[in-house]
Order: structure tokens, then C-alpha cells, then sequence
């Protein structure tokens, strides 16, 4: 609407002279497609930039030069994107609940990708020769190592190549349907070569050792000992994610500044940009892997330990089995209530939790840290109480896998980030048009 | 560019809402117009980076303090005008009087500075 009404200025009869309604056109294009800033705020800008150069140009400026001098005054792209965006809060936890949606997506990905090689490296290799416990310490170390090269490695590269970021978000959001087929595929390749790898792995190493090594025995795991490493390297990796994320976090409330119109004040812009991006990405993958589990489980093992107190009722398991399901999808789904909540109904929530950030930023962290690791605290009660629950990883209860949920809970992990983050760009889209 | 520049980001980023508020209190705007005022006010002490002044508009317009229309201007293009509202006139006056107090109190011990020097 704003192109047709705009273009009343002059055109150049000269092919090869300046034209500034082209000039402009271009100018636009490069806020990306689609822009982040809205139709309306695009013309307004539009409308600034003509102003300006019919004034430059009227004090001696040629057309190009005046063109450049506004474009440069009105000050960097994205900044300007960024600070339109923060002056609203729906558009602000919109924008942090995509990236926590890519977070839950990216990290998946790369965690599963990252375990295979330091399986074979750290977990067999090294843990046939040596010790199988040490082995599966090191292998769970050496995939969060693995995690942490590959995030160095994309950062770098969309680091030095800012136009393939662009371009490959532009892609997504022009065939949302690809993308989400994209990310399912992605997810579920990297679920088939983990269990490849681990069938060959079972089914061939045995022989291999034997034929390579036969006087050589593997020495054979302590069940009770590989279930505390296993434990500790749960807590431990726990404890290093939620450590990231408060130093990111510290880092981020330090080096925010909103309305800053002063020149200069956008010195290392993007960097502080992706910095911001990339601490909800982790929270995202930290909040919905880690922190709904943990909450998962504190709620399930009081209740699974009830439940074996008040004795065996079919009833009742399947009764639990149901909430279980339940709370794991409601649970699953809590960081985006949570965004959701910030930005239509409750804005002042947001703010009161910025404020507390800002003001014990080391309380806040050490909490945020707890509250991740709640578990932490049960287990001694457990310990101590001599009554064993069964609580997988995934916060799948023990009746869950007899009502034959956990495939399909397996899918839906695979599929929601997808469909998850395919829903939030779409609503983006549709802010943007209104 | 910002080391020529009069006052530090800072300050220019904490009176930019009573410089906007001011301008506006003659009577109403539009964005190129704005800064073109403050920087002939200033001399050309104030400068801001023009894209940035719109989202602090938008902001004003969120809070009730400013509204806007678009006009047509006497060239055929449109332009987006600010008008202050009551609340802006409001949030002024509470402006003005801590720019004053603060103002009046450096004025009153650099005038028992130079006395004393």
C-alpha cells in the first residue's frame, strides 16, 4: 500500500542515472522477507528517508550521495528492527518463545548427532579397555563437549556469514511446510543412526573383541555402581547447562539498553543481539529437557511412592499412568504457557521477573539452578525411606511403558518442536501484517 | 562519530522522551521534523540516530502520551503526525520538574564554585 503512494517524486529519463524510488525499493527489500517491522512502521520510515534526502538534496547533495548520507543517519537495519520490536511485549515474548522453539530443536539435534561419536570414542573404545562406569562418564561428557564444538562451529559460521542466516530464516518462512518436514525428518535421522549405531554396536562388537583381543576380557559392569555414575552424570550435566544459562542470562541484563538513540550507542549491536538469542535458545532447551523433567519427576515420585504405600489397585496405576501422560505433555508445553501468559494476558509478571534478575542476580540464579534440579533434593528423602521408584530419564513413568505410551511420546517429541515452532512463526507473520 | 558527539549515550537516551515531549508541546509533528528541531535547538550538540527515534514514538503512543494520523503533505506524500494528549502534557510537567531540580541544584553549586575559585 505504502509503494503505489509514494512514488510521486520525479523519474529519471537517464537508464544509467540514480533513481531513487528503485533506490528506496531496495532499501526495503533489505529489511528481509518478510521485514520485521510492520507495513505502517516501514512507510514511516520510508516517508523519514524521503524527507531527508529531498532536504540534502535541496542544500547541494547529488541524489546518490544524499540517498547514502540518510540511509547511513537513520543507523544500522537490524538495531533499528531490534528496538521496534522491544517497545512491545507481545512481540517480545513471541520472539523469545521462536527462539526457545529453535533451542529445543537445534540442541536436540545436536545432542543426538553428538552422542554417537562419543559413544564410540569414549564409551566403547576406552570403556571396553579400561572401566565401563568411567566409560559412560566420559561418553556423556564427551557428547556435551561434542554439543559445545558443533554450537561454536554454526555460531562461527553464521557469525562470518550473516547473509546465510538471513537467507535461511527468509527460506523457512516463506514454506513453513518444509521446514517443519525438515526439522521432523532431521530429528527422526538422527533417532535411526543412534539406534544403527547401537545394533551394530550389540550385536558386532562382542565378536570383533573376540576376534581382535581373545585373551583379553572385558571387565564386566557393577550394575549398582554404572546406576550412581549414570545419576551423577545426569545431576552434573543438569547443573552445567543451568550454569550457561545464568552466566548467559548475567551477561545479557548487563548489556541491555533500550531506546538508545544516541550515535554510537549501537557498537557491537548484533553481537549483543545474537547473545540475547542465543540465552533463549538454551533456556528453551534447559527448561523443556531438563527442568520439566526434573519438576516432572518431583511431582510423580511422591505420588508413584504414595501410590505403592496405598497398595496395588489396577485402578489406581492406570489412574496414574493417565496423569503421568498428562503432566508430561502439560509440563512439555509450560515454557510457551509460560511466554504466552508474559504476553496477552499477565505483561507485569515479566517485569516483576526482570526486576529480580536485575536487582540478586545471584539469588535469582541460584534458585532458577534449585528449582532445575528439584530432584536433587528427593533423592536423599528416597535414599533414606528405602523405597525404590523407577524414574526413567524422560520423566516416563514405569506405567507409561506397560500402557505403551512411550512410543508415542517418542513421536511427539520428535514432531513438536516442529509443529511448536512452526505455529509461533506463523503467528509472528500474521503481527507483522496487521 | 560518537566521540564528537556533546553529550554521552546515556544522556541522550534519558532526555529523549522530555526533548520528544517538548517539541511536541508546540504543536504537532512528524519524525524528520522532530529531530531537524532538536538539532537546530542544540546546535547541532544533540544528535540522534534517526531510526531509533521511532520506536521511542511508538512507545510514547503505547503509554497514551502522544497520538498520530496520517497526513498528506503539501509535497502528495503522506507523513505520520504527533499530536500530544493529555497524559503526554501530564508526563511533561513531571519531566520538567525533575529536569528543573535537577538543573537549578548543579546551577547553584557552580555558582558557589566560580565564587569561590
Amino acid at each position: 500500500m505504502a509503494r503505489g503512494s509514494q512514488h510521486t517524486l520525479e523519474t529519471m529519463e537517464s537508464p544509467n542515472a540514480f533513481d531513487l524510488n528503485e533506490a528506496i525499493r531496495r532499501w526495503r527489500a533489505e529489511f528481509g522477507s518478510p521485514s520485521p517491522l510492520s507495513a505502517v512502521e516501514l512507510e514511516e520510515l520510508e516517508s523519514h528517508l524521503r524527507d531527508h534526502v529531498a532536504a540534502l538534496e535541496a542544500s547541494g547533495m547529488s541524489p546518490e550521495a544524499a540517498f547514502r548520507a540518510a540511509v547511513k543517519q537513520l543507523g544500522d537495519r537490524q538495531r533499528v528492527a531490534t528496538e521496534f520490536t522491544k517497545i512491545n511485549p507481545q512481540r517480545v515474548w513471541l520472539e523469545r518463545a521462536i527462539w526457545m522453539a529453535v533451542g529445543v530443536f537445534l540442541f536436540s539435534a545436536l545432542l543426538r548427532l553428538a552422542d554417537v561419536p562419543s559413544n564410540i570414542i569414549f564409551g566403547h573404545s576406552l570403556g571396553m579397555r579400561w572401566n565401563p562406569a568411567l566409560g559412560v562418564a566420559l561418553s556423556r561428557f564427551g557428547g556435551l563437549g561434542g554439543v559445545a564444538v558443533m554450537t561454536a562451529l554454526l555460531w562461527f559460521v553464521f557469525w562470518r556469514r550473516p547473509g546465510w542466516g538471513r537467507a535461511l530464516v527468509g527460506s523457512c518462512e516463506r514454506s513453513l511446510l518444509a521446514t517443519g518436514a525438515a526439522m521432523v525428518l532431521t530429528l527422526w535421522g538422527c533417532d535411526l543412526l543412534r539406534g544403527w549405531y547401537n545394533y551394530a554396536l550389540y550385536r558386532y562388537l562382542p565378536r570383533l573383541h573376540a576376534w581382535l583381543l581373545p585373551t583379553v576380557q572385558p571387565p564386566y559392569p557393577d550394575e549398582t555402581v554404572m546406576n550412581r555414575i549414570i545419576m551423577f552424570c545426569g545431576i552434573a550435566e543438569n547443573l552445567i547447562w543451568a550454569a550457561a544459562l545464568c552466566v548467559l542470562a548475567a551477561r545479557v541484563v548487563r548489556a541491555r539498553q533500550s531506546f538508545s538513540v544516541a550515535i554510537g550507542a549501537q557498537k557491537n549491536a548484533a553481537n549483543g543481539l545474537w547473545l540475547e538469542r542465543f540465552m533463549w535458545m538454551i533456556a528453551g532447551w534447559v527448561l523443556v529437557h531438563f527442568g520439566i523433567g526434573e519438576l516432572h519427576s518431583a511431582v510423580m515420585l511422591p505420588a508413584l511412592w504414595l501410590l505403592q504405600a496405598l497398595g496395588s489397585s489396577a485402578v489406581l496405576q492406570h489412574l496414574a499412568g493417565l496423569t503421568t501422560a498428562a503432566l508430561h505433555v502439560a509440563l512439555w508445553a509450560a515454557p510457551f504457557w509460560v511466554c504466552w501468559i508474559f504476553t496477552t494476558r499477565r505483561p507485569r509478571f515479566a517485569g516483576w521477573m526482570l526486576r529480580a534478575f536485575q536487582q540478586r542476580p545471584f539469588w535469582m540464579s541460584a534458585g532458577v539452578t534449585l528449582l532445575l534440579n528439584v530432584t536433587f533434593l528427593l533423592w536423599p528423602l528416597l535414599e533414606w525411606t528405602g523405597i525404590h521408584v523407577n524414574t526413567p530419564g524422560n520423566g516416563l513413568g514405569p506405567i507409561i511403558s506397560e500402557w505403551n505410551f512411550g512410543p508415542w511420546m517418542v513421536v511427539l517429541q520428535r514432531v513438536a518442536p516442529a509443529v511448536l515452532l512452526l505455529v509461533l512463526v506463523r503467528w509472528r507473520m500474521k503481527l507483522r501484517e496487521a | 562519530m560518537y566521540s564528537n558527539a556533546m553529550l554521552t549515550k546515556e544522556l541522550v537516551a534519558a532526555s529523549t522522551v522530555p526533548l520528544v515531549l517538548s517539541v511536541l508541546s508546540e504543536g504537532e509533528s512528524y519524525g524528520y521534523a522532530l529531530i531537524q528541531r532538536v538539532r537546530e535547538l542544540s546546535g547541532g550538540e544533540i544528535e540522534w540516530t534517526d531510526g531509533m527515534l521511532y520506536p521511542v514514538l511508538h512507545w510514547m503512543e503505547r503509554e497514551g502520551f502522544v497520538e498520530s494520523e496520517w497526513k498528506e503533505a503539501e509535497t502528495g506524500r503522506r507523513r505520520k503526525y504527533y499530536q500530544l494528549r493529555k497524559e503526554g502534557r501530564g508526563a511533561l510537567a513531571k519531566e520538567r520538574k525533575q529536569w528543573l531540580v535537577v538543573h537549578n541544584t548543579l546551577l547553584k553549586l557552580w555558582k558557589a564554585q566560580t565564587r569561590s575559585i
